[in-house]
């Protein structure tokens, strides 16, 4: 009944019911974990302790809400999350553990004295956590190949990449390990792995989600946000993670915004366009097909060319080079040598960038976000590929893009660094060929409009144009 | 209109990482240098870019958005 292929939905209406106990749910989850991860190497910690003490929590509070309902059996009301299986890139803070965020530096830092605001978020609507999940050093990077902890690999083809840089989370859902997980995005670290892995993913309005209790990389450019294998998952969690924080400096949302409401809402009255230009100048065919298929899907024939996007992600490689190497200082003083050699030397090249260029790269970001928003007066979501291509082959340095030989790891993020760079609300969604590897498409919406981005992608996924199934390779040559 | 930023010679990057790395106090492995300069240099080609891009005295930092913003 409940399998690797349940959605968080139907886990929840499981354990409400009383049909499966949410202890039974996050056994098998384990058990899930403990025949794939060796494989694809999703997880760095497995918090089996605390997932079968929340487990158990849930299945006591459900037993005392029966026992207090006059009606006896039947299903009652739990969190919207109760008993649901999750995991989160380890730069979230987990109360007991040390939050690595990928590197080798971290592990002789204190454990976390308490949750990230997310992780308590999620506890708090009842789900449960399995870990932490692996990604780039410092988030620094398109591939999840770390050398600290070993790559990880796409359940869809373990030869090749699951994207980054949350690469365990996405690899984790599409596997069928948990049906949500958490990451972060600076520069496209949830939209590239849910493109490469198959899966959705959300990268809200920047200041929608907190980030307090996570390890940062950007400051000006990062957050934090979803996976999941179906649109309505994707919704819940991020209902779930909406929360007033006054507490992050970013926070800034308008409101707190359900999206799970709103989206049966369909796409009357959406004002769809194809973004042109520089986004189709740096994609492959396969990835242009998949923005003409969502095109087609939702009736989008116009298309917008957004000036100066090749220097929107100029900028944003610029800010983040400074800003990344700045947060790393001391420790590229004091040990440089003891970061993975992926990242390394990026972050000493951009601990000693100029002022002038990072200045000019965040009044850049002003002018060109000014641009963009301008879009917005006559058009309500932009379609754009996720990806240039699909995944790579683990170790592959250069990959080729509409006719160029790029290196890999940099230019896996050519779409989605300039979206981020102006922290657009974004929805990734996978289209999956038979026989052929995933790839995403891009639904980007005005600040604050998340529920505009889910409705379509809800539609899209209705129309069948778009679906996560768990990757079967996962399941058939790995054993489930 | 100010001059642009020249295209930076190798040796011009050799001298920046070099400058900088002294003025942040920054001792720079000889095993990491070749990996820095080439990294160092990605970055200038991108704010080469950037620096010839004329923007007006009103344009300041506003990393966030404002809640009217939608």
């Amino acid at each position: 009944m409940i399998s690797a292929e349940s959605t968080a939905i139907e886990i929840a209406a499981a354990v409400a019911s009383g049909a499966v106990s949410a202890r039974e749910v996050t056994q098998a989850a384990l058990d899930r974990i403990d025949r794939l991860d060796a494989k694809l190497n999703c997880f760095t910690g497995v918090t089996r302790e605390r997932a079968l003490a929340e487990a158990a929590a849930v299945d006591a509070q459900r037993a005392l809400l029966l026992k207090s309902a006059a009606a006896g059996a039947g299903s009652v009301a739990l969190p919207p999350l109760a008993g649901v299986p999750y995991a989160v890139k380890n730069l979230f803070d987990i109360e007991g553990l040390g939050t690595l965020a990928g590197s080798k530096i971290h592990r002789a830092r204190p454990q976390a004295r308490q949750d990230a605001v997310l992780v308590a978020r999620m506890r708090a609507a009842g789900a449960i956590l399995l870990g932490a999940l692996n990604m780039d050093e410092y988030a620094y990077g398109f591939t999840t190949e770390n050398t600290h902890y070993g790559a990880t690999r796409n359940p869809h083809d373990p030869n090749r990449t699951a994207g980054g840089s949350s690469g365990g989370s996405a690899a984790a859902v599409a596997a069928g390990m948990v049906p949500v997980a958490l990451g972060s995005d600076t520069n496209g670290s949830i939209r590239v792995p849910s493109s490469l892995c198959g899966i959705f993913g959300l990268k809200p309005t920047y200041g929608r989600l907190s980030r307090r209790g996570s390890y940062p990389f950007v400051g000006s450019l990062d957050h934090l946000g979803p996976f999941a294998r179906s649109v309505a998952d994707l919704a819940l969690a991020y209902d779930a993670l909406q929360f007033a924080d006054g507490k992050d400096p970013a926070y800034s949302a308008p409101a707190i915004e359900p999206a799970l409401p709103r989206l049966q809402e369909g796409i009357a009255g959406l004002r769809i366009a194809v973004a042109g230009g520089y986004f189709e100048e740096n994609a492959e065919p396969v990835a242009l097909d998949a923005v003409a298929s969502v095109a087609r899907a939702l009736g989008a024939s116009r298309r917008i060319d957004i000036p100066e996007t090749a220097r929107a992600r100029a900028a944003a490689f610029v800010i983040t080079a400074s800003e990344g190497g700045n947060l790393h200082l001391p420790d590229l003083k004091q040990r440089a040598g003891d970061f993975d050699p992926l990242t390394r030397d990026r972050f000493l090249a951009g601990a000693l960038t100029p002022a002038a260029w990072y200045l000019q790269a965040q009044r850049f970001r002003s002018w060109y976000r000014a641009q963009f928003l301008e879009l917005f007066r006559d058009c309500d979501l932009l379609l754009a590929a996720a990806t240039p291509r699909e995944a790579t082959l683990l170790g592959q340095e250069t990959m080729s893009v509409a006719g160029r030989e790029v290196p890999t790891r940099p230019s896996m993020g050519l779409l989605t660094q300039p979206i981020s760079f102006i922290g657009l609300p974004v929805v990734a969604v996978p289209l999956h060929r038979p026989g052929k590897l995933p790839i995403g498409v891009q639904l980007i919406a005005a600040p604050w409009q998340e529920a505009v981005a889910l409705r379509v992608a809800s539609f899209l996924e209705k129309e069948g144009v778009v679906s996560a199934p768990v990757a079967s390779l996962a399941l058939h040559k790995l054993g489930s | 209109m100010t001059p642009t930023q020249k295209e930076l010679l190798y040796a011009d990057i050799e001298f920046m990482v070099d400058a900088s790395a002294v003025a942040l106090g920054l001792t720079l492995d000889a095993g990491h240098r070749p990996g820095v300069l080439l990294n160092f240099e990605r970055i200038a080609r991108q704010a080469h870019a950037l620096m010839e891009f004329p923007l007006s005295d009103e344009v300041e930092l506003a990393p966030v958005f404002s809640h009217d913003q939608c």
